[in-house]
């Protein structure tokens, strides 16, 4: 019971952890702020469920996700990337809404409100009782792959231009960069994930509905990437199990102890209390962007290994 | 004649500007503030549309243009204030610089690991010539918004030289720099010029350096090019004291 | 098709009336402290809510209500400026990020401190079924028409106090140029505190109409958030006169709109979509709205 609590927990961490590197990737590094991250992690799910629901192996499910999601970010970044931060904010969490509109309404498409339910569970006849464990492991896999990526991407060059833009985009601009171009690639693979954590979330619920997909979601994830430390590869991971500790916490202890306060109720106002106080006090976060020491001496040593 | 920049008219603050840069020069702008030099500057980098008129850079009508494709083009500006990337370091800002690197295309960077680390090598040893001509390579790994002012001029300098642009236009590269590094700026600026065929805008309110080591000098008054020639010509003109010192 | 147009006016004027007094507020603090102000939202919430207690727990008259919702929510607001964007704004430059996120946190905070104390059910307001009218084929109840007078009412008072009064020009003068305001002499710290009360106080109010229009449920402001930015994008940052304008006209587009979207075919709940397709298109081809002329793109 403990276990699978715990399991259940990490789960959920690993797929905020996802979500969080996502927007992390964006705002973090891109200081793009986006607040409609819940619509590409809807789309995500949505698109998984209604492919494997109608047969299609758990494979096409995944690459129709992350590709449906991703292809949302590039269509939203056209009209909106050139916008001032706090219309993008506007226009993204709005976007969101509509959404939710849309996924409520064309019941044919989506059951509306009765959502769907009954998605298979990938690979779910191989491992019976220890189900919850194997799926675990997968997101695991997959945060690592993010984390990867992600971590690849902003050591790069392509990364250290996100950075510049972050920094002075009027600056990047006069080095010949084409601020709007790196600005959508960063928002396409940022949807792109939040493709992959919808699909994973769709598989671990096996039921979705609309209402699982409001807004308080995509300010979750900015908590989570607030308090990890927004410009630190691993901060969003960090503040993930933080999170999400605390909010499946307060979902397990609600059947054990009798709280004054309705435990949803409680779990929000703590993350806009947790909000708000990190923004006053703590701005960057727990974990600290890193600097990239580089130096001739490393360079150095780098020569003289390959040329032994 | 080789690159040209010609431009007239303008916003409020230009009005009927005509000027032509020689190619491999170094020109300078002085006139007093508010007479427009850094308006010129925006209209001819691109970041503001004039009301009219033209730029022209190497026979190729540019106006209009967004920054960063004049950018691509060989036409790069510094800032007055200078504009850096404050959470990265020194030696960061320096390799945001060169044009077209391969590792800032995505696929690339995923993929074609060793031969972006390579660029990266070729990109460091670059960055540490030009840092030690500027005399801040014990600075490399800074974080830039540590920097003094007159540093981080210094700082915007190295990363456009980096950039290596045909043609750059430099506001007030040494606004807050010592005399003798100053001067040790502007001969290397003078190398750059023989050996590399740059050609220099500069804008600068230090009349020393811009009488000793400048070609062309243009003054700029409300908004129109009062008078131009060479410093010799400048500075027997009365009207260009009078314009600085006395009330015009 | 046939279409009401009596109807239509009388719809159109009364949830335009509403949006033109949901965005006023938010408008003015767009433009003083220069960021969105996502918790505005819940000060129409909190609004509703604190008419709800007067009226229906303290069995308070409606005008009571009002004037209570109206003080209540102010002094709940001027209270989380100190706490929050008081202290946020004194910290440099490059704040609107942080108060954006700060006042998605008030805003979430208060939202669900409002359900925790009155439950996430609809409630209704204690009033006796009001009488219905009809003129020129429209139907239209007591309190509808109610609502549309006093929002009038409100819009003309509003008027006068920023052209007749001190505070208000003071209020225009801090609206037009910060800096230029504090060095001709006007106290700014005052100023802020009182556009923030009234920017409170007028959403409360507003919050309280919606509730009498509708129902009160805790995500009553939330859903209002859209067409609120809409109306203060499209009227123009800062703008009474565009928030009221385009207030009325977002209230008219809705309507017109959804006897377009029934002629369609399309579901009723679709509405939201209007808003956002006004909001996209002003920011897309007139970015500074209605009636402002200030940068829109970037910090060049």
């Amino acid at each position: 019971m403990v276990l699978s609590f715990i399991l259940d927990t990490l789960i959920y961490a690993g797929i905020f952890g996802i979500l969080g590197i996502s927007l992390n990737l964006e705002a973090g590094f891109t200081r793009l702020t986006n607040f409609g991250k819940v619509a590409f992690f809807a789309i995500g799910a949505y698109t998984t469920a209604l492919l494997t629901l109608n047969g299609a192996p758990y494979i096409i499910g995944l690459i129709a996700s992350v590709t449906l999601a991703a292809f949302a970010g590039f269509l939203i970044s056209l009209p909106t990337l050139r916008l001032r931060a706090d219309y993008f904010a506007i226009v993204t969490v709005t976007s969101g809404e509509i959404l939710r509109v849309f996924l409520s309404s064309e019941e044919w498409l989506t059951q509306g409100f009765l959502g769907l339910a009954g998605i298979p569970r990938p690979l779910s006849n191989l491992f019976g009782e220890n189900y919850l464990l194997f799926f675990t492991l997968l997101v695991f896999l997959y945060l690592f792959f993010c984390y990867l990526i992600s971590r690849r991407i902003i050591y790069s060059p392509f990364g250290r231009v996100l950075k510049a833009i972050r920094e002075d985009e009027i600056a990047a601009q006069s080095l010949g960069k084409d601020v709007f171009s790196f600005k959508a690639k960063s928002l396409i693979i940022g949807s792109g994930m939040a493709g992959m954590a919808g699909n994973l979330f769709a598989h671990h619920l096996t039921f979705i509905s609309p209402d699982m997909f409001l807004p308080g979601i995509t300010f979750s994830i900015w908590v989570i990437v607030v308090i990890g430390g927004m410009g630190n590869i691993a901060g969003p991971i960090l503040g993930a199990l933080l999170i999400e500790t605390f909010e499946r916490g307060m979902s397990f202890i609600k059947d054990y102890i009798i709280m004054p306060i309705e435990p949803l109720n409680f779990r929000i106002i703590v993350i806009g209390l947790l909000l708000i106080f990190f923004v006053l006090y703590r701005p960057d976060g727990i974990l600290s962007e890193k600097k990239l020491e580089m130096s001739m001496e490393k360079l150095q040593r780098k020569r003289g290994k390959i040329t032994d | 004649m080789g690159s040209i920049c010609k431009t007239f008219g303008g916003i409020v603050s230009l009005n009927g500007v005509d000027m032509k840069i020689e190619k491999n020069s170094i020109s300078a702008l002085i006139g007093p503030n508010g007479s427009g030099k850094t308006t010129l500057f925006n209209i001819i980098s691109g970041f503001f549309p004039p009301d009219s008129g033209h730029v022209l850079f190497k026979g190729e009508d540019i106006t209009g243009l967004s920054p960063n494709r004049i950018a691509l083009k060989g036409l790069m500006r510094t800032f007055q204030i200078p504009r850096l990337f404050h959470k990265m370091t020194v030696l960061e800002n320096m390799f945001t610089a060169p044009k077209n690197q391969k590792g800032e295309n995505l696929f690339h960077s995923l993929m074609n690991w060793k031969e972006v680390e390579k660029a990266e090598d070729q990109n460091l040893e670059t960055a540490n010539r030009i840092l030690e001509l500027l005399s801040i390579e014990h600075l490399a790994n800074e974080w830039a918004s540590n920097l003094s002012g007159g540093q981080k001029k210094l700082l915007e300098l190295a990363r456009i030289l980096m950039a290596d642009p045909e043609v750059i236009l430099l506001d007030e590269p040494v606004a807050g720099v010592n005399p003798t590094l100053s001067n040790k700026i502007f001969e290397s600026i003078i190398e750059l010029r023989n050996r590399l065929n740059k050609t220099f805008l500069i804008v600068e309110h230090n009349m020393d350096v811009v009488l000793n080591y400048c070609d062309w000098i243009g003054v700029m008054h409300r908004g129109q090019i009062f008078t131009e020639g060479t410093p010799q010509e400048i500075i027997k003109n009365e009207e260009v004291t009078q314009i600085y010192f006395g009330v015009a | 098709m046939e279409v009401n147009i009596a109807q239509l006016i009388v719809d159109s004027c009364l949830i335009g009336g509403l949006y033109a007094l949901m965005a006023v507020g938010l408008t003015f603090i767009y433009r003083i402290m220069s960021f969105p102000n996502f918790a505005h939202a819940e000060f129409i919430t909190f609004g509703a809510y604190a008419a709800f207690f007067a009226n229906v727990s303290l069995g308070l008259g409606l005008i009571l209500s009002a004037v209570i919702a109206f003080f209540a929510t102010g002094v709940i607001v001027v209270l989380s400026y100190f706490a929050i964007f008081a202290r946020l704004s004194a910290m440099g430059s490059k704040t609107m990020f942080p108060m954006m996120i700060g006042s998605i946190g008030l805003g979430l905070v208060i939202r669900h401190i409002i359900q925790e104390l009155m439950g996430p059910r609809v409630l209704y307001y204690n009033i006796e079924a009001p009488e219905i009218y009809e003129f020129l084929g429209a139907r239209a109840t007591a309190i509808d028409l109610l609502i549309i007078f006093i929002s009038i009412i409100l819009v003309v008072a509003l008027h006068l106090l920023l052209s007749r009064t001190t505070i208000g020009k003071a209020m225009r003068a801090i609206s037009d140029n910060v800096n230029l305001a504090q060095v001709s002499g006007i106290n700014t710290h005052y100023v802020i505190i009182a556009v923030w009360f009234l920017s409170g106080g007028v959403a409360g109010f507003a919050g309280m109409l919606r509730g009498l229009d509708t129902y009160l449920m805790p995500l009553l402001g939330w859903n209002l958030l859209l067409p609120a930015f809409a109306v203060v994008i499209l009227g123009g940052i800062g703008s009474f006169y565009g928030a009221i304008l385009a207030g009325y006209m977002l209230g008219f587009a809705e309507n017109i709109g959804v006897i377009a979207l029934f002629s369609l075919n399309i579901s009723n709940s679709y509405r939201p979509a209007i808003a956002f397709s006004i909001l996209i298109i002003v920011l897309l081809m007139r970015p500074q709205g209605l009636f402002s002329n200030f940068k829109t793109r970037g910090d060049a």
